[in-house]
């Protein structure tokens, strides 16, 4: 995580911090943008790349999650790395990084060359958030860090809140998936002389300690074998040439388990090193455990958000209008403005979800959040091959009421368990844990989503327990496939549903505790 | 012992100058047709072969309402009449892949919405096993079919000499066989095949007459010759 340096700022700036901090946050929001990016356009460019969706569709699921990994796991190195370069030099090589990884993703022409343009990308965007709120420790004295580390915190947010539907308009615009890759280069480079402009006077100095490396290798590690096995488990149903189910593959289940072993080991080094990576001892206090958890779990639910919408509005569109060659196009652009419907309402109840937290409390803002969260995703489950687009936007905007209440005082929560000199640790961890959810929202989805179509198209028993007529497959495939497609996605917003509910279930620890220091309420 | 190092590295690299040259393709001392006959009799000789079908350009159609284009056809050829492949097709709706196994006269195809396999008359879909038939398919093409040809500079592919032909073949003997998806106009030819082994590695057919700025092509990738492949019925027909 960042560690902003814990006394007093050491910039002699010829212009306003804030300014300046505008600026690099420019960065900050054209690599969150590419986060979501993708989610409205991702059938298109399965389709375009001739990626079969019956052998090779877990595989492109890693345009999304290999993005969502890299950028995480980038998050918890490079801020340090900025300490021993320089802000500005830092700055540099990650936007040329990322520049690198959308030239490379706009002329892939296989889906590995997209998977690896995206990564490489990943590896220069995720760097600019904590390398950002390492600057707030250069640039500002200790008491005005907060609002300037909710402020990166919020351009990130805003960035990937919007992604898809800025996606969706280019592809509505222009029909060119490469499109989307190809804008970041005069975005970049923009960025890029800003940031070297308003940094020129700026000068680093190193946060107090030492970096904590074999924790964060540990945990990216861990991280990495997770998303992988959990992947691998999506090929859990598929057959070989002549349709015998071949069972997990052999690595499948070592690398989940050597997950769970590098995450212990991670959680034991955390408790030995004297500048551990993520303060452990915040974790023994129950508000910012389940403050932590709640925001794992909030990434997940927003990963099946945000590509099971897609998924739906394609299928629906693909099978319905099989001649209409322009239906691709489509169908992103109604992705981008549904998606937009629970991004842009969670996003603008953020601020009413401060307010309540303030005149309520942290748990009951939580509560109330999660509930409405809750009954969003039991709605979204019911979605059919019938339902309208206005329904379908009822019930996004009622998600995302529920989800952007949640945001402010889980934030909240976890920063004012950390000590003063941490808070900084601590805004990365928000951002950081949403991003692990997400990323195991998007492998998750993966895994039981190919699983369970394979299954349903192929076992007429499982189908006819599924209530789908199993008939249709002969007399009408286009609604047998949209019958299974529905099912599918149906039950995977009964996953976010039940996410929710644990959510819910976390919330009751969010009660106030006294801080026997200051005699008061620490969070309220 | 700074100039001898220079002279042992001269002369290395004359050595394998020299021995550049003296592992180079073969100059054949045929003629071109003759050249093309005996590419021919190699793969009559050959009793398997792995295969890599890729059309591009003016889509070729796997339906006759123009819903599903064929993307590429991958798998592999037996003697007598044995063929094993996956076709890849494009709707509006995504990729999809469709198995296919050809054995003894039956056809076995899956249905691309449950993957359930099903038996198919002959003659209901395009069977692989023509491009090994000896009076229509690859081998006949190139002996009987493949006009003027030429010899172009030798070439390398993945490592490996290659001889060049270039020619044509009238589109009318190759609708059969393509299903009518070539045929439209004179088909524009490319062979290559291992210089040393003479087995053909690549086969481009363009048609002129579809579409002149965008033909439509064929790319046949051939490799793993005489290499068993397990090849054997999916379900019982009736």
């Amino acid at each position: 995580m960042a560690h902003p340096a814990s006394t007093q700022a050491t910039v002699q700036p010829r212009i306003n911090p804030w300014i300046t901090l505008s600026l690099v946050c420019i960065a900050v929001f054209v690599g969150s943008v590419d986060l979501t990016i993708v989610s409205a356009v991702l059938p298109r460019i399965v389709t375009d790349l001739n990626v079969s969706i019956d052998s090779e569709l877990s595989y492109a699921s890693w345009i999304i999650s290999g993005y969502l990994l890299t950028y995480t796991i980038s998050m918890a190195f490079m801020g340090r790395f900025s300490d021993l370069i320089g802000r500005r030099m830092m700055y540099f090589v990650c936007l040329l990084i990322f520049l690198l990884g959308s030239a490379i993703a706009a002329i892939a022409w296989t889906l590995d060359l997209v998977i690896l343009g995206r990564v490489v990308q990943a590896l220069g965007a995720g760097a600019i958030v904590p390398i950002s709120m390492a600057l707030v420790g250069d640039l500002f004295a200790p008491e005005k860090r907060a609002p300037a580390l909710g402020f990166v915190g919020a351009i990130e947010t805003i960035g990937w809140m919007v992604g898809h539907l800025y996606g969706g308009v280019l592809m509505a615009l222009f029909d060119d998936w490469r499109l989307l890759f190809w804008i970041n280069i005069p975005a970049g480079l923009l960025a890029l002389g800003l940031t070297w402009w308003a940094l020129r006077d700026v000068q680093p100095r190193r946060a107090s300690g030492t970096f904590d490396w074999p924790g964060a290798l540990l945990l990216s590690a861990s991280l990495i074998a997770l998303n992988v096995g959990l992947s691998a488990g999506s090929e859990l149903g598929l057959t070989d040439f002549y349709g015998q189910v071949q069972g997990l593959p052999p690595y499948a289940l070592p690398l989940v388990l050597s997950s769970l072993l590098l995450f212990v080991a991670f959680i034991v080094v955390e408790q030995r090193v004297r500048d551990p990576l993520i303060d452990l001892a915040m974790f023994r206090q129950p508000m910012a455990a389940s403050a932590c958890l709640i925001n794992a779990l909030f990434g997940f639910v927003l990963a099946l958000a945000l590509t099971n919408v897609p998924l739906f509005v394609n299928a629906r569109l693909g099978l319905l209008n099989p001649t209409d060659m322009t239906i691709l196009r489509t169908a992103a652009w109604d992705s981008g403005w549904l998606l937009a419907a629970l991004t842009l309402t969670m996003g603008l109840l953020a601020v009413p979800g401060g307010w309540l937290t303030n005149r309520l409390g942290l748990r009951p803002t939580t509560m109330i959040g999660l509930v409405l969260t809750l009954v969003g995703f039991v709605l979204l489950s019911t979605w059919q091959s019938d339902t309208s687009y206005l329904m379908m936007s009822i019930q996004l905007m009622i998600t995302g009421i529920g989800m952007g209440l949640v945001i402010s005082p889980v934030a909240t929560a976890i920063l004012q368990s950390a000590d003063a000199e941490r808070r900084g640790s601590a805004s990365a961890l928000v951002i950081t844990l949403r991003l692990v959810g997400m990323t195991l929202g998007v492998s998750v989805l993966t895994l039981w989503g190919v699983y369970r179509q394979n299954m349903l198209r192929s076992n007429a028993d499982a189908a006819a327990q599924a209530g789908i007529d199993y008939a249709l497959a002969s007399s009408d495939p286009a609604q047998f496939l949209l019958a299974v497609a529905t099912t599918v996605i149906g039950e995977i917003f009964l996953a976010g549903a039940i996410a929710s509910l644990l959510a819910l279930v976390c919330a009751w620890w969010l009660r106030p505790v006294l801080d026997e220091t200051r005699g008061e309420h620490r969070a309220t | 012992m700074h100039r001898i190092g220079l002279s042992l590295l001269a002369v290395c690299l004359l050595v394998a100058g020299c021995g550049g040259t003296a592992s180079g393709p073969p100059t054949p001392t045929i003629a071109p047709a003759d050249l093309s006959q005996r590419i021919a009799e190699v793969i009559r000789q050959s009793q398997s072969l792995q295969f890599l079908l890729e059309f591009t350009g003016e889509p070729a159609y796997a339906d006759p309402a123009g819903l599903f284009r064929l993307i590429s056809i991958e798998g592999g050829l037996q003697r007598p009449d044995q063929a094993i492949a996956t076709l890849k097709v494009r709707s509006v709706a995504g990729v999809a892949d469709v198995r296919l196994i050809s054995l003894d006269g039956q056809l076995y195809v899956t249905n691309p919405v449950t993957r359930q396999w099903t038996c198919v008359e002959q003659g209901a879909l395009f069977d692989p096993v023509v491009l090994f038939d000896s009076s229509q398919g690859i081998d006949y093409l190139i002996r009987d079919v493949f006009e003027n040809p030429t010899l172009m500079p030798p070439e390398e592919i993945d490592g490996v000499q290659q001889y060049h032909l270039k020619g044509q073949m009238q589109g009318s003997s190759l609708i059969d066989i393509t299903y009518g998806m070539l045929g439209l106009g004179l088909v524009e030819v490319d062979v290559w095949a291992n210089a040393e082994t003479l087995q053909p590695t690549r086969l481009v057919l363009v048609d002129t007459g579809t579409n002149a700025e965008d033909p439509t092509t064929w790319t046949m990738t051939f490799s793993d010759y005489d290499q068993p492949i397990d090849i054997r019925a999916p379900i019982t027909c009736e």
